[in-house]
């Protein structure tokens, strides 16, 4: 016995030893390489590059960028620390002597690819970027063209191999078609950009495909709780008691809040746990309390699809979560809906409880019945300024999925525009492509609200709306208004 | 005796008989088919449903809130334009006649009509409010309030110009109903001419005389007025004094 003792010991500690002697890298490696970046002013650089992964998916050295729009109207300082990036279009970048020289060697440097947080003008936004350690200098953050071609507002191209082409006198734009000749969207399942105000779809990939959705099945349980809320069947201060399923649920890996049987839960805290950190147990809660049992609940949600005319859709359960069916060789399923059902949810979502987008637009909260803090998982929030957030969802069939609502107004009304991804392959390229259809919808948005016709389509005598549920939003929004006025005295 | 009842009895039923027998030939030979139509006439057009229905088409635009083409008709009160019309026997089967829209009638219908929309409107309006966290008070008077705000009118006045009408136009039924002329009946069939010869209007109708209402249904050769050709029951308001004296 003490023999073996002796040995499992000599095991352990040489696994210890060896696992502090070869450093431990991130999921990927990265290829160290260099592009040519031109500028419209004819002005060329060489800039350090990392491939992360895979060839091709390359990321830009932040400091050989700051040099090439050094002295032009895209100019931007840069302050790196370990974890965070500050950069400030309009400022001064100063060098600090490593910038547009070749490689000397990455090798051996402790890098990652991570959720960094960027500072654009002081406001957070973040962005999945690699920072380098530089000896003796600092450090080097290392960001997708396309991110910082976001940032910066400038038109990026590729023009050759190995050759990147700044336009800066070029706003950055997209097109959708164009990125799907060149199989962009191969990397998703499908998706959808377009104004659920007026119902007019912008760009569609895919779209009329059932696919699983995971946790954005949550907006379908959100929808029929706030139908319950206004039915008076429940209020947002009803203490809801924590199941047992629910109080199983918290406990397991998938767990988010810290819920136990017996626990007397109000509405408004589990609807908060439900759309922000994405909380199964939440949404059980709300399913119990809203129908008396999940059972019923779902077919709630079934029949809900139904009355909104969700084609595709396919409910099992009100979180998201892989379900199995009973029986010898259980099937495993997971709620199925296409893009263009989840658009008429959510624009029916918006449309008639506007008032949601208070909730999916938080950053964080505090669940104030647990005392929890809780962050919202929607990474657009802090990109673009017309976010007002909506849902995430993930799970191994699904990928990883994103619904996005942007506010924006073209001086007439109001409009809801939604973005919806579904199965990119990870939270990466689920946060780019939403992000980069959501630029081009708002773009589609803008564009069409300069045709002087366009807006007077639905309009009567004075501008006034001829469509009834047009009237009613136009006194939803003075009402609004005149509340915000209340408050503001 | 009991003989002599019986060929009384025999003889007055058989003189009953030739006396009826001669009185049909009379009819059959002699007499009109044609009643006297003469009289003030008036019959109540029905707006009730067509408003109802436009209604109905309008409002279920409005997105969360159910609403039902019964709920939206219970809503809508008896709706009614009042026509009136004048016929004048002349002669046999003939005669003068003058029809009017009673345009009082059709402007209080019409009130009546946008009163119970814009009711029904702030009704559902006053939902979507409180479906959308509005805090605010949803009474009739603060929806008409916010209504009167967002549109820079009232819910009525909004109504009547932005939603689809709910009534046909005065002149519409103007052009339908009113004129003034001449007028023919021959077995069940009355013909009203109007109009002077360049633009002489010819109005072919069935009817049928009750007592006192007259049923007129619009024939199929008559042109396509845009109306139903619902069967329009004119109730008998005062029947002619005296067609001999003005005949003369």
């Amino acid at each position: 016995m003490k023999k073996i003792l002796q040995k499992i010991s000599a095991l352990i500690l040489a696994v210890t030893l060896i696992c502090s002697a070869v450093p431990v890298r991130a999921a990927g490696f990265e290829i160290p390489g260099i592009c040519q970046v031109q500028t419209d002013s004819g002005a060329a650089y060489a800039v350090k590059t990392l491939d992360y992964s895979y060839a091709g998916n390359t990321y830009l050295s932040l400091r050989d960028m700051a040099m090439v729009c050094k002295d032009t109207e895209k100019s931007f300082s840069l302050e790196i620390t370990k974890s965070t990036v500050s950069l400030n279009p309009g400022g001064v970048y100063t060098p600090v002597g490593v910038e547009n020289i070749p490689w000397e060697d990455s090798a051996g440097r402790e890098i990652s690819l991570r959720r960094n947080e960027c500072k654009v003008n002081g406001e957070v936004v973040y962005y999945y970027t690699m920072i380098m350690e530089l000896p003796g200098v600092g450090y080097d953050c290392f960001m997708m063209a396309a991110d910082l071609a976001m940032i910066l507002d400038v038109d990026i191209t590729v023009p050759a191999a190995g050759v990147l082409q700044i336009n800066l006198q070029e706003p950055f734009s997209v097109s959708p078609e164009v990125l799907e000749q060149e199989g962009y969207f191969y990397g998703v399942n499908s998706v959808l950009a377009g104004d659920a105000s007026t119902g007019e779809i912008y760009y569609r990939y895919q779209s009329d495909t059932a696919y699983p959705i995971a946790s954005t099945s949550k907006l379908m349980t959100c929808l029929l709780t706030m139908d319950a809320i206004s039915a008076g069947q429940i209020s947002l201060q009803s203490e809801v008691t924590v199941s047992g399923a629910a109080a199983l649920l918290a406990a397991s890996d998938d767990g988010v809040v810290p819920l136990e049987a017996g626990m007397q839960i109000p509405v408004g805290d589990l609807l908060l746990g439900t759309l922000l950190p994405s909380s199964n147990e939440c949404a059980l809660c709300l399913a119990e309390a809203v129908a008396g049992s999940e059972e019923a609940f779902v077919q709630r949600m079934n029949q809900k699809a139904q009355e909104l005319g969700l084609s595709q859709a396919v409910f099992y359960n009100c979180n998201g979560l892989p379900c199995y069916t009973g029986g010898a060789v259980p099937s495993k399923h997971q709620n199925r809906m296409s893009a263009e059902d989840m658009f008429r949810l959510v624009s029916g979502l918006l449309t008639v409880y506007p008032q949601i987008t208070e909730i999916t637009s938080l950053e964080s909260a505090t669940l104030e019945s647990l005392e929890l803090e809780v962050r919202n998982t929607n990474p657009l929030l802090h990109n673009l300024p017309e976010a007002t957030g909506m849902k995430t969802g993930t799970t191994n069939r699904s990928g990883a999925c994103l619904v996005t609502s942007l506010r924006v107004d073209d001086g007439v009304s109001e409009h809801d525009l939604l973005v919806i991804v579904f199965g990119a392959e990870d939270s990466i390229e689920r946060g780019r492509v939403s992000e980069l259809l959501a630029r081009y919808a708002l773009q589609a948005f803008y564009g069409e609200a300069e045709k002087p016709d366009d807006g007077a389509l639905d309009q009567g005598p004075e501008n006034l709306p001829v469509h009834a549920e047009a009237a009613v939003k136009q006194i939803l929004r003075t009402a609004k208004k005149q509340e915000a006025g209340t408050e503001g005295a | 005796m009991r003989k002599f009842f019986r060929s009384v009895l025999f003889t007055l039923v058989l003189l009953s008989l030739c006396a009826l027998n001669a009185f049909l030939i009379y009819l059959y030979f002699f007499g009109s088919k044609e009643q006297d139509l003469s009289g003030e006439w008036t019959a109540d057009l029905d707006m009730s449903e067509q408003a109802a229905v436009t209604a109905y088409i309008w409002l279920q635009d409005i997105e969360g809130v159910s609403v039902s083409p019964e709920e939206v008709e219970s809503r809508i009160p008896e709706l009614t334009i009042e026509v009136n019309l004048k016929l004048e026997q002349t002669g046999q089967a003939e005669g003068t006649f003058q029809c009017m829209i009673n345009q009082d009638s059709y402007d209080a219908c019409d009130q009546a009509a946008y009163e119970a929309f814009a009711a029904a409107f702030r009704e559902l309006t006053a939902e979507r409010l409180r479906m959308a966290g509005y805090e605010g008070s949803t009474e009739e008077e603060a929806v008409e309030a916010l209504a009167a705000e967002a549109f820079g009118m009232s819910t009525v006045s909004y109504l009547r110009t932005c939603a689809p009408a709910l009534l046909p136009s005065l002149e519409e039924l103007q052009a339908e109903y009113d004129g003034s002329g001449t007028y023919e009946t021959a077995e069940g069939i009355l013909i009203r001419r109007s109009g002077d010869e360049n633009g002489a209007v010819t109005r072919s109708e069935s009817y049928i005389r009750e007592e006192e209402h007259l049923i007129l249904i619009a024939g199929s050769e008559t042109e396509a007025s845009g109306f139903d050709d619902h069967p329009v029951v004119y109730t008998l308001k005062q029947a002619q004094q005296q067609p001999a004296a003005e005949e003369q």
